[in-house]
This record gives structure tokens, C-alpha cells and sequence, in this order.
């Protein structure tokens, strides 16, 4: 019979020191980052100004990263495990979210090994409510455990939001082309170039990839099914990283180091064997691992009901998020517009946002490498000749962030809006504050 | 209550974990450590673009080969650049072009055209059909560190437009 885990009978302490270890690059990492960067125009709108405001300052920066090296010790030191893991953990992830709201999303390389920390930490609480205080490192055989679930928790979540999102897009090769176009680097003219044009031109090898990504993702469950399972789902795992990192060069090397290191760093030995028996329960033992379930149970409520969510299912990458929304514009200005919406054409030029000001109705307009203006006012609310006009509206045209576009190339723009604004004014109160 | 070692307790325990952040990941989206990954997980099966730099040759060259820019427009906002209903772009990978572009101002020698590589797809089995936005004409030099093989266009099928 297989050993339950490749760790089955060895010290786990080379996987708690190298999970920690990680922990610590990361808060290195994220530290110096946040104290780097400042808020602008990608950061998360729906994200607080207090929060914001803490990007670019060493201070806090430095506070939190230090605060997390300490936690990151004591997991490595087994000096109070789990509060040291629990500070780390902390640490790391007010670092990785204010990050993450200084440049628009969160950067997910960094969760692989804050992730096993936590189901780390879970499997020595459980063994605390099991057994009681741990006599030498016996608590670590849960944590190991735990740490491997919650790894897999990620591959697994992964697939499931791919088939969430719609089972048809995953089997359609263009997805996975569209992918490899969108990221592998132009004019590689190497292997990896060769490989990349093959999967694009060739929509059987991009199916087969995509459908293999699914299965190996779901897969990975089997992680925690032993140790056998556990090194060939590792294995298959690792071939799928090669993969992304081969068509797309997005490097996930906590993800590859953390596989490695769960499914056995003695690859070419047999497990050692089981490990040592663990006392019976202590007294209590089922009380509090009902706190523990009861816990649990709340936490996954709360994870589908707690206003937070509304800012935490934001957008990969910088997109805006559904806490990002920007409010919508008032019903009068609508009417004003006729229907016209961010990507709509207007006299060749492409409207690229639309902004409802004080007073005012902006365009922003773009065509090709022009980008310009048009803003809509009250007949005579500024004092200048405007360049078009109706009845009751006086409409400008300007910059958006560059030089002015030419007079010629925005008068299109200007006669389309006008055009609809005249054929609409007389039947539309003027918006509310004009 | 059985053992810590029985399978059983062990199998119940990784379950456990192994639901519990599914079910959060899927709920609550990415809260640092917890995510539900879904970064590519919307399927896009339009087609794809890439900013990137044809060269005074015909090459398509990723921006961050060269260095010395200056351009005729400018290009802030590169993101929102020749991009509409029927062309997206990957924002941070377009952000990082033009973050290379504004750190490496300069009056390079060569002149080149700064452009949104676009592909679409047409059918089930043929490649996508390949057209090109031009942003911007700058000047650029060839970055020091930058590879000496000569560039290639991805697909052989490609023929610059």
C-alpha cells in the first residue's frame, strides 16, 4: 500500500522552512514595490483614499514588511507556529493588497505560498483541537496536509472559474490562440517562437491543450490523494506551468518550487514509509473541532454574502472591478446622447469614455493615434465663441491629454453630435444644474 | 473519535480545507491568499492584439528591443489605442510597453512605427487574419542588451501591411 504522503516518516521542516521562505520573498518583494509606487491612473478606484495614500511611503512599507519577516521566523524557528505564521500571513497580505490596489489588480504569483502558509496553519489548529499542544513537530503531518490542499484549492478554483465562465469558450481553440497572440513575444524566431505559431495555426493542438489545462487543473484534488497521486498530478501540473510559461512566458516559479517541494524533493526514492502513530484525542477534542466546522461554515457564508465582496471580485489586471463602476450618467444627460455609448462611433472617431461634469457633457474621442474632446454646454455658459452650435446647447472640442486635435479632423465629430443634439433638444429638458 | 492518522480523519480534513477554499475563492473573488484565479478564464475567441514596433525593414519587434524614443503623437494612453468593438487589448501588457517607452526617451537614429498588431479570427480552421493599427512614427535606437538575432514575424503566413 502506497504512504499517504511523499513526507510520510521524514521531518516536514525542509517544506515548513521552504513555504516560509517563500512567504519572505514575497514580503520583500510586494514591500519594496509598495513603497515604490504611487497611486495614478491605474490604481482601483473603488480602492480607499487612506489606502491609496499609503503607496509610494517607505514607512509603512517597511513597518509591514518587517512585521511579516518576524512572523516568518517564528514559522521557521517553530517559535509560537501559529501566531508567527498568522502575523506573517497578515503581513504579506495587507502589503499584497494595497499593491494590488495601487496598480489595478492583484498579482497572483504571490498567493501560491501565502495560500499554503494559511492551510498550513489550518492543519496545526486542527491538531491543537485534536491532540492539544504538539509534542516535538507531529502537528506539521496536518499542516503538511493542509498546506497541500490548499494548493490544490488553487488549481482547482482555477478550472472551476474557467467553467464557470462558460464551458464553450474552454472548448473553442481560439480561446487558447487568442492567448498565445495576445502574449508570446513578436518576432521570436526561436523554438518556442515555432512552437507558439504551431498552436495558433493549428486550432486540433490548441484544443487539446486547452482540454488537457481543465483536466490537469480538476486534477489536481488528487494532490491529497496519497503519495502516488500526489507526484504524478505534481508532475502533470509542472508540464502545464512549463507550458504557459513556454506559449505565454508567464513565469509562475513559486507555483513550480511549491509543486516540487510538496510532491517530494526524493523524487527517485520510495517514500519512507508511514509516519509514527499519533496519540488517541484529547478530552474536548470533538467540541472544539464543532467550533472549528461551525467557523468554517461562517466563513463561507460570509464569502458569498459580506459587502467586501463587492470590492474583492474586481477584475484581473487593472480592469475595473465591480466596485470600480463609475456612476452612471443622469437620465437627462443620456437623453441628450440619444443612445450613444463609450465605443460607439461618432464622425469617425471612436468615443472612448464619456463623462458627465458639472455643468457640462464631455466626449473623449479617439482615431487612431488622435485623441481630442468635444464638450457639450448650455448655449452662452462660457464666454467664447464655441465651434458648433444648436438651439440651446454650445458644443467645444479640445485636448485629452495631448495636442489639440486639428479643427478639420474633429469637425466630423462635432456636426454628428450636433446633428443629434438638434434633432433631440426640443423634446429633452436641459440636464439638471446647466 | 478515531485516531490522527486514520485515513479517514486525514481524507475528512483535506476535504474540508480543499472545499472550504473553493467555496470562498468563488465568493469572494481574490483576497489575499485566497483567489479564485479567473484571469483567463472568459473565453475570448475574436482575436487578440499586440502593441509592438515595425522596424524600417518590415520586422515586428516587441517594444521593449529599443530604446531612445521619441514619437511624432503622443502616446500616452496606449491601452485605449486602436482598440474597439472588435479589437481588445491585454491592458498591462500595453501599459508596460508604454511605461518602457516614457522611461527610455531619447533621439534614436532609427525610424520605426510604433503599432497595435491586430489579429482576428474568421473561421474554425483558418489562421487569423492579421491587420495593423499605427499609433505613432518615432525614432529609436536598438537597445544594448537587446537579442542580435534578426526578427521574425511569429506566423510565416504574416506579410507586414
Amino acid at each position: 500500500m502506497t504512504a499517504w504522503s511523499p513526507w510520510a516518516g521524514r521531518s516536514r521542516a525542509p517544506l515548513r522552512i521552504g513555504i516560509a521562505a517563500l512567504v519572505g520573498v514575497d514580503l520583500l518583494v510586494l514591500g519594496w514595490l509598495c513603497a515604490h509606487i504611487e497611486a495614478g491612473e491605474r490604481s482601483r478606484e473603488a480602492a480607499p483614499a487612506w489606502l491609496l495614500g499609503l503607496g509610494g511611503e517607505v514607512g509603512p512599507a517597511l513597518v509591514l514588511t518587517v512585521l511579516g519577516l518576524v512572523g516568518v521566523a517564528g514559522v521557521i524557528t517553530r517559535r509560537r507556529p501559529i501566531l508567527s505564521g498568522a502575523l506573517a500571513l497578515a503581513a504579506c497580505g495587507a502589503l499584497c493588497e494595497l499593491h494590488a490596489a495601487l496598480v489595478g489588480g492583484p498579482m497572483r504569483i504571490f498567493f501560491f505560498a501565502g495560500v499554503m502558509l494559511l492551510g498550513w496553519l489550518i492543519g496545526q489548529v486542527v491538531h491543537r483541537a485534536l491532540h492539544g499542544r504538539p509534542r516535538g513537530a507531529e502537528d506539521e503531518r496536518l499542516a503538511e496536509l493542509g498546506a497541500t490542499a490548499a494548493l490544490a484549492a488553487n488549481y482547482v478554483n482555477a478550472a472551476i472559474s474557467k467553467l464557470v465562465a462558460g464551458v464553450a469558450g474552454w472548448a473553442d481553440a481560439h480561446h487558447l490562440q487568442a492567448i498565445v497572440l495576445d502574449h508570446h513575444h513578436l518576432g521570436d524566431p526561436g523554438l518556442l517562437g515555432r512552437y507558439a505559431a504551431a498552436v495558433i495555426e493549428s486550432p486540433t493542438l490548441a484544443l487539446t491543450l486547452s482540454l488537457a489545462t481543465l483536466v490537469i487543473q480538476l486534477g489536481a484534488a488528487a494532490l491529497v490523494l496519497g503519495a502516488r497521486a500526489r507526484r504524478l498530478s505534481a508532475l502533470l501540473l509542472l508540464g502545464f506551468h512549463a507550458n504557459v510559461l513556454a506559449l505565454t512566458h508567464i513565469f509562475f516559479a513559486q507555483a513550480m518550487v511549491l509543486l516540487v517541494l510538496v510532491s517530494a524533493p526524493w523524487w527517485w526514492r520510495r517514500p519512507a514509509g508511514d509516519d509514527e502513530p499519533t496519540a488517541p484525542p484529547i478530552a474536548g477534542a470533538r467540541r472544539r473541532v464543532g467550533v472549528l466546522v461551525a467557523l468554517a461554515l461562517a466563513l463561507g457564508v460570509a464569502a458569498w454574502t459580506a459587502p467586501l465582496r463587492v470590492y474583492t471580485r474586481g477584475a484581473h489586471g487593472g480592469g475595473a472591478g465591480e466596485g470600480d463602476a463609475r456612476p452612471e450618467l443622469p437620465a437627462d444627460v443620456l437623453a441628450l446622447l440619444g443612445g450613444l455609448e463609450v465605443g460607439a462611433s461618432l464622425g469617425g472617431w471612436t468615443i472612448e469614455a464619456i463623462e458627465a461634469r458639472p455643468g457640462s457633457l464631455r466626449l473623449v474621442l479617439a482615431r487612431g493615434a488622435e485623441r481630442g474632446t468635444v464638450e457639450v454646454t448650455r448655449r452662452g455658459a462660457r464666454p467664447f465663441d464655441p465651434p458648433a452650435r444648436t438651439d440651446r446647447y454650445d458644443l467645444f472640442y479640445g485636448a485629452a491629454g495631448g495636442p489639440t486635435p486639428d479643427a478639420a479632423a474633429i469637425e466630423p465629430a462635432l456636426a454628428a453630435l450636433r446633428a443629434g443634439i438638434a434633432a433631440r433638444e426640443s423634446a429633452i429638458e436641459t440636464p439638471a444644474g446647466w | 473519535m478515531t485516531a490522527l492518522d486514520d485515513r479517514r480523519t486525514r481524507g475528512l480534513l483535506a476535504a474540508a480545507i480543499l472545499v472550504l477554499l473553493v467555496v470562498v475563492a468563488q465568493g469572494l473573488g481574490s483576497l489575499y491568499p485566497i483567489s479564485r484565479f479567473e484571469m483567463y478564464a472568459a473565453a475570448v475567441v475574436d482575436g487578440a492584439s499586440r502593441i509592438g514596433v515595425r522596424d524600417a525593414a518590415g520586422r515586428l519587434r516587441e517594444v521593449e528591443l529599443y530604446d531612445a524614443w521619441s514619437c511624432d503623437a503622443p502616446i500616452d494612453g496606449l491601452a485605449r489605442r486602436c482598440v474597439g468593438d472588435d479589437v481588445r487589448g491585454l491592458d498591462y501588457l500595453d501599459d508596460a510597453a508604454e511605461r518602457h517607452i516614457l522611461a527610455h526617451p531619447g533621439e534614436g537614429a532609427e525610424a520605426v512605427a510604433l503599432v497595435r498588431r491586430i489579429w482576428r479570427f474568421t473561421g474554425d480552421d483558418a489562421a487569423p487574419a492579421v491587420d495593423e493599427c499605427e499609433i505613432a512614427r518615432c525614432r529609436v535606437d536598438l537597445a544594448r542588451d537587446a537579442p542580435s538575432s534578426i526578427a521574425l514575424d511569429m506566423l510565416p503566413s504574416e506579410a507586414p501591411r
